[in-house]
């Protein structure tokens, strides 16, 4: 085990410290179902009468469907319907809103016969297998009436970007608010421009519905959902039924990183169909299906100049992003909100562009914003420390601000240098050569490869929601904790059973965890990273409450209670929320990557040999998942540098890149040994626990890092991602 | 031959099955019969989540636990055979120390997040724990997109060591061991018919011709990681398929002193390991071909027969002056590798007409003293991928370190696996040196016309087509 714990935890919700659990590397408590293949995911609940769904996608990107003929596909064997815009099962139109419901795209499914991109849902065709259905699908015979498409981010037509959650992307301060062109002092700066190009989230379990419906007004529905309780309420808008009609069960979600916290176009036509044929209906986007389907990450071009004075410090930021979304829903991909956060000028501007294109719906990947704000942000702190022959550890240091520049507000439990000092020592930083193309070493086969180091900060938003859990204490000696939260893979069982463990006094295994179920009190979003912020706030507080509940000091009092009285159990839910915190603090993560590369020039080969990262997320609850997490960010930030990429034929705009041979992320020979160690206090400003989030960090500043390396060993520097072969050749 | 139900062990269970399609991938089938552990995460035997493991033989002829991707093979391949299933590892109610192994160890590394792909990786490590080889290469088939790999990696470890620590691959009593033991390695002959699909599976080439000339509309399958795509996908119906898995001629692989014969149905991982040293050039891009699951399908003569332009043996194959042996009814013949090809995904094969085995000459060129050989592969990704350009070389050198004999192939630039005859021929005669080898660059930059795709563009393979000889060269003096 890589992973280093230097912090002092030193605020503990048990009383009886000894026994502690949080802060131990506890095993994943669904570990085992996830060994041994009993942990059942959304499309493999077994209903009798089950029907299957596959819907039929356009294989153009823009025009009108003219007519469809689905005599054939209805005659096929085993086919019991087939829908289309002509007869399109019921759908309202939801608030899509936040509050009442949230769509991942504002169109429905089969609302018109306009199409918008390739692969857009033009039908479904529901028969007795997957076989016969996906079949009949072929059968559909649709007649298009194309028009040229624009799926080129180059060439597209950008405007002022609408606001990201009601905050305008456009910020100036110091000369630009006064727009005074004075601004003194540079005596040093970089201009460049930063791309990257469309990335898909490409969780493992592809997106899948199970619609059974009790009669014409409840449904039961199966669903991975990062937002189990926000999904319940959508639905109930989209069928016109009452809340507490739906359920949404979601106990274990194969990998979402953004793209399954709401419904998307086939789940939606799913639960309407459901009803429609009064049956249990399937439908399971494939993996092809799912490039048009399930979201992905916008290209995006930024450019970025930074000034300084000579000594290092800068004067002035200008961070100009453009990002593509669809033509049926806006989603700006928010690069320039972290520019604020990490480095202190005077004088800053921010500006962001968005242009419609004929592509899917694009939305909330791993660190939105983030992930490629720090690429470009953090390649070009790398150029400006070139320039001014200044170490780039040090340029961040001493550049790093201590408030939050929109905000105006201090940030809390910042240990941002100690990231990047104990990084810089694990790493060996200080034998860097200074000279690109001066680390030559020796490969396997002898001749001669570059090597690089490079380095590049992290960061992410400390997020918190309000949040409910129960908690249930049994005569058996067992305790529950129940909320519609979720673990998609991130921890949650664990850390949730760990802080009720503590909280309880109880081992971890007299602990169950039951989550993903409507029905259970809210556990609010697994997204933003705030999922364990969130959360286990109202956990450890719902314990505090069942004990109160049994007037009992200890949970084996309240067991002996319960032996002896005959009831069945205490309860109690609790409820928590940020308060005014958010009013006197700003809250972000920090973090500081270290790399080595080695390049091969004859055949452009790059491979990322060391890497080390020092995390700054306030508590630690558990140094195995959280690493792993790091680790999971660490190599997604992999593959957004080195191969992750989706394209499309510029005639047709069909995507080229459609499955996992052909949109590539890392495989196991692609990944070197990574170290993560966490510094740090824990944040008690943001919530009791004093734990900020750590799923999306990982990935930011990665690829810059990665970059930056690639700059020492072949004095290339590479603006463009993904850093292929032939980029290096 | 008698008609025969399909009939096979599924985790110790011997099922017999009436009126299913033979075409209907294990993956499927598994999944409509409530056995969810085996998971889909792309149906293209891309990312191992549904990896099985199945009974076949190592290259002595013993039973051994082999990984394989469920999603790519039908129910008619698995026919006569042992399967086991992440459900098969471990009994209902059994307690945490009495998972497998395995498993065990991936539960206390942390080697499971969302948990889709890790009953994939349980069942590669299996295979592998068996084999008493649990390392990397044992999941390189398995992708993942949570964990980051190193806790799995652990978890090989972990395994590993419990291995050395114990001194034998498996614990007294292991089930598996035992089952292992009693296996049957030989696998029955197969006609199978359901309402609209035929399977058949011959055991002797005569039959195999025969059937052939009958059916000429026939499908051959071997690995079928390949034509597997287009049934997990329904991409095509079936009517008629014939494997070719049980036919000793297309199983063997023989060897005397001037040339080795492989046969053309057997898997590339047995080649891997029984010609392991013979060919430095087969070895490398064995190595760097697909991922396990694949290679303990995939054979040889379904990578050529193919011909698939990428195809990574093809070049292999032209570097070492291959031959292939074809036989109909009507007769055999025996091909040079470089005239099988035609054009893009063509060849002479005819109607009726099969590859039995491929030769592969062990001797130098008449004349030459020295060979120095070697095969590349550039992809975008380390392994699991499909190649950018990927390039076999042979260079024959005579007394004076003089080139007498070159072959410089490759794939990846062409409609076909091809050569680069006019540099071949320009290097005869010259020193083997890195002068040389400059000069001879510019001539293959220009020597093919590849075509931009999303793997790379025209202008980098050209410039991969003269590196990778000068890679070849640095490598192969130094």
């Amino acid at each position: 085990m890589e992973v280093n714990m230097s912090q002092n935890i030193s605020q503990n919700s048990n009383q009886n410290a000894t026994t502690s659990v949080v802060g131990t590397a506890a095993s994943r408590k669904d570990g085992r179902a996830k060994v041994t293949g009993t942990a059942t995911y959304a499309a493999e609940h077994q209903l009798s009468g089950l029907v299957h769904g596959y819907v039929v996608t356009s294989p153009i990107a823009k025009g009108r469907i003219r007519s469809i003929n689905t005599t054939a596909a209805a005659q096929a064997p085993g086919v019991i319907a087939v829908y289309t815009h002509q007869n399109s099962p019921q759908i309202f139109k939801p608030a899509n809103n936040w509050m009442n419901s949230k769509i991942y795209e504002a169109r429905l499914p089969l609302s018109d016969d306009q199409i918008h991109y390739a692969g857009q849902v033009v039908g479904m065709v529901v028969a007795d297998t997957l076989e016969r259905a996906r079949h009949a699908a072929h059968l559909v015979q649709v007649d298009y009436e194309p028009q040229a498409p624009q799926v080129n981010a180059r060439t597209a037509n950008y405007q002022p970007s609408p606001p990201w959650f009601g905050e305008d992307f456009t910020f100036n301060s110091g000369s630009f608010s006064t727009g005074s062109a004075e601004v003194t002092g540079i005596e040093a700066q970089i201009e460049a421009t930063y791309t990257t190009e469309m990335e898909l989230h490409a969780p493992m379990e592809p997106h899948a519905t199970i619609a059974h419906w009790q009669g014409k007004d409840a449904v039961t529905i199966y669903e991975p959902s990062q937002y189990v309780l926000l999904t319940q309420k959508t639905y109930a808008e989209l069928l016109g039924l009452a809340v507490e009609r739906v359920r949404i069960l979601s106990p274990y979600i194969g990998g979402g990183f953004g793209s399954k916290a709401f419904p998307w176009p086939p789940s939606i036509l799913c639960a309407a169909a459901a009803r429609d044929l009064g049956r249990p209906l399937k439908v399971v986007n494939s993996r092809r299906q799912m490039t048009a389907n399930a979201g992905h990450r916008s290209e995006t071009e930024q450019t970025l100049k930074l000034s300084a004075t000579a000594a290092g410090k800068l004067v002035l930021i200008e961070h100009l992003a453009k990002s593509c979304t669809s033509p049926v829903d806006v989603f700006p991909e928010p690069c320039t909100i972290v520019t604020p956060v990490m480095y202190a000028a005077p004088n800053i501007r921010l500006e962001q562009q968005l242009a419609v294109m004929n592509v899917g719906t694009p939305t909330f990947m791993r660190a939105p914003g983030e992930a490629p704000g720090m690429w470009a942000l953090e390649s070009a702190m790398d150029e400006l420390a070139w320039t001014l022959k200044i170490d780039p550890v040090q340029l961040r240091i001493m550049n790093q601000t201590q408030s939050h520049q929109r905000k105006n507000l201090p940030f809390s439990a910042k240990q941002f240098t100690e990231c990047l000092e104990q990084g810089a020592e694990r790493f060996g930083w200080q034998g860097r050569s200074p000279e690109p193309r001066s680390q030559v070493s020796p490969s396997q086969t002898q001749d001669d490869l570059l090597v690089g180091w490079g380095m590049a900060a992290a960061t992410f938003p400390g997020y918190r929601g309000a949040t409910s859990a129960k908690v249930r204490l049994l005569p058996d000696g067992t305790a529950h904790v129940l909320s519609s939260g979720n673990d998609m893979g991130t921890g949650a069982y664990t850390v949730v059973g760990m802080t009720a463990a503590d909280a309880l006094g109880l081992p971890l295994n007299q602990i169950r965890v039951e989550l993903g179920d409507s029905l259970l009190p809210d556990g609010g979003i697994a997204g933003g990273s705030q999922m364990t912020a969130s959360l286990t706030p109202s956990v450890a507080l719902a314990c505090q409450e069942v004990l109160k509940a049994a007037e009992a000091t200890t949970a084996a009092a309240a067991f002996e209670k319960l032996r002896q009285t005959g009831r069945a159990a205490f309860e109690a839910t609790a409820s928590t929320a940020p308060g005014e915190e958010t009013k006197q603090f700003a809250f972000n993560s920090w973090g500081a990557h270290f790399c080595e590369v080695t390049v091969d020039e004859l055949l452009g080969r790059l491979r990322i040999t060391r890497w080390v990262s020092v995390m700054n997320i306030g508590r630690v609850l558990n140094p195995k998942t959280a690493a792993s997490q790091v680790r999971g960010g660490i190599i997604m930030g992999m593959g957004q540098a080195l191969m992750e990429e989706c394209h499309f034929d510029p005639n047709t705009g069909f995507p080229v890149v459609y499955d996992l041979a052909t949109y590539h992320f890392p495989a196991h020979a692609d990944i070197p040994r990574i170290e993560v160690a966490f510094v740090g206090e824990p944040d008690l400003n943001f919530n009791p626990m004093g734990v900020r989030g750590v799923g999306e960090i990982g990935i930011t500043g990665v690829a810059a890092a990665i970059a930056n390396a690639v700059y020492h060993a072949t004095g290339k520097r590479i603006r463009s991602l993904p850093i292929l072969p032939e980029k290096l050749l | 031959m008698p008609p025969t139900p399909l009939t096979f062990t599924l985790n110790g269970q011997t099922l017999y099955l009436q009126d299913v399609s033979p075409s209907m991938t294990l993956l499927r089938y598994l999944q409509q019969s409530d056995r969810t552990g085996t998971k889909e995460g792309c149906g293209d035997g891309d990312c191992g989540a549904c990896t099985v493991a199945i009974l076949g033989q190592d290259a002595n002829g013993n039973p051994q636990y082999q990984a394989m991707n469920s999603c790519l093979i039908p129910l008619g391949a698995i026919a006569g055979r042992h399967i086991v299933t992440v459900e098969g590892l471990t009994v209902e109610g059994l307690a945490e120390s009495e998972l497998h192994p395995v498993q065990a160890a991936m539960v206390a590394t942390g080697g499971s997040q969302c948990g889709y792909c890790t009953p994939g990786f349980i069942m590669s490590l299996f295979a592998a724990y068996y084999e008493g080889k649990v390392d990397d290469l044992s999941v390189e088939g398995n992708l993942c997109r949570c964990t980051g790999y190193l806790p799995i990696r652990r978890a090989a470890q972990a395994v590993m060591q419990e291995q050395a620590a114990r001194g034998s691959i498996a614990a007294p009593g292991d089930r598996f061991a035992t089952a292992l033991s009693q296996a049957p390695v030989s696998l029955p002959p197969l006609d199978y018919r359901s309402v609209t699909q035929q399977f058949y599976r011959p055991t002797h080439l005569q039959i195999l011709l025969e059937l052939l000339q009958q059916h000429p509309q026939a499908t051959l399958l071997a690995g079928g990681t390949d034509l597997g795509l287009d049934m997990s996908h329904d991409r095509r119906s079936f009517p008629l398929l014939i494997s070719l898995e049980a036919i000793p001629e297309l199983q063997a692989i023989e060897q005397t002193d001037t040339q080795v014969e492989i046969g053309a149905a057997v898997p590339l991982s047995r080649i891997e390991t029984q010609l392991h040293g013979l060919f430095p050039a087969l070895d490398e891009m064995l190595h760097w071909f697909a991922a396990r699951q694949v290679r303990n399908r995939a054979t040889l003569g379904g990578n050529i027969g193919t011909a698939s332009p990428i195809g990574d043996l093809p070049p292999v194959l032209l570097a070492l002056d291959a031959t292939l042996q074809l036989a109909s009814l009507q007769g055999t013949r025996r091909v040079a590798i470089a005239d099988f090809f035609t054009g893009y995904r063509q060849t002479i094969l005819q109607p009726g007409e099969v590859i039995v085995s491929i030769q592969i000459p062990q001797t130098l060129f008449p004349g030459a003293v020295r060979r120095i050989s070697n095969s590349y592969k550039v992809g975008k990704r380390g392994t699991d991928d499909i190649s950018i350009v990927a390039a076999a070389f042979t260079i024959d050198l005579d007394e004076g370190d003089r080139i007498h004999h070159a072959r410089l192939a490759y794939g990846g630039v062409a409609a076909t696996p091809i050569r680069a005859i006019a540099v071949e021929n320009w290097l005869l005669g010259k020193p083997w040196s890195l002068d040389t080898v400059q000069q001879a660059k510019p001539l293959l930059q220009e020597v093919f016309t590849p075509l931009t795709d999303l793997r790379g563009s025209a202008a980098y393979r050209k410039r991969l087509v003269a590196n990778l000889f000068e890679k070849f060269f640095v490598e192969e003096s130094s």
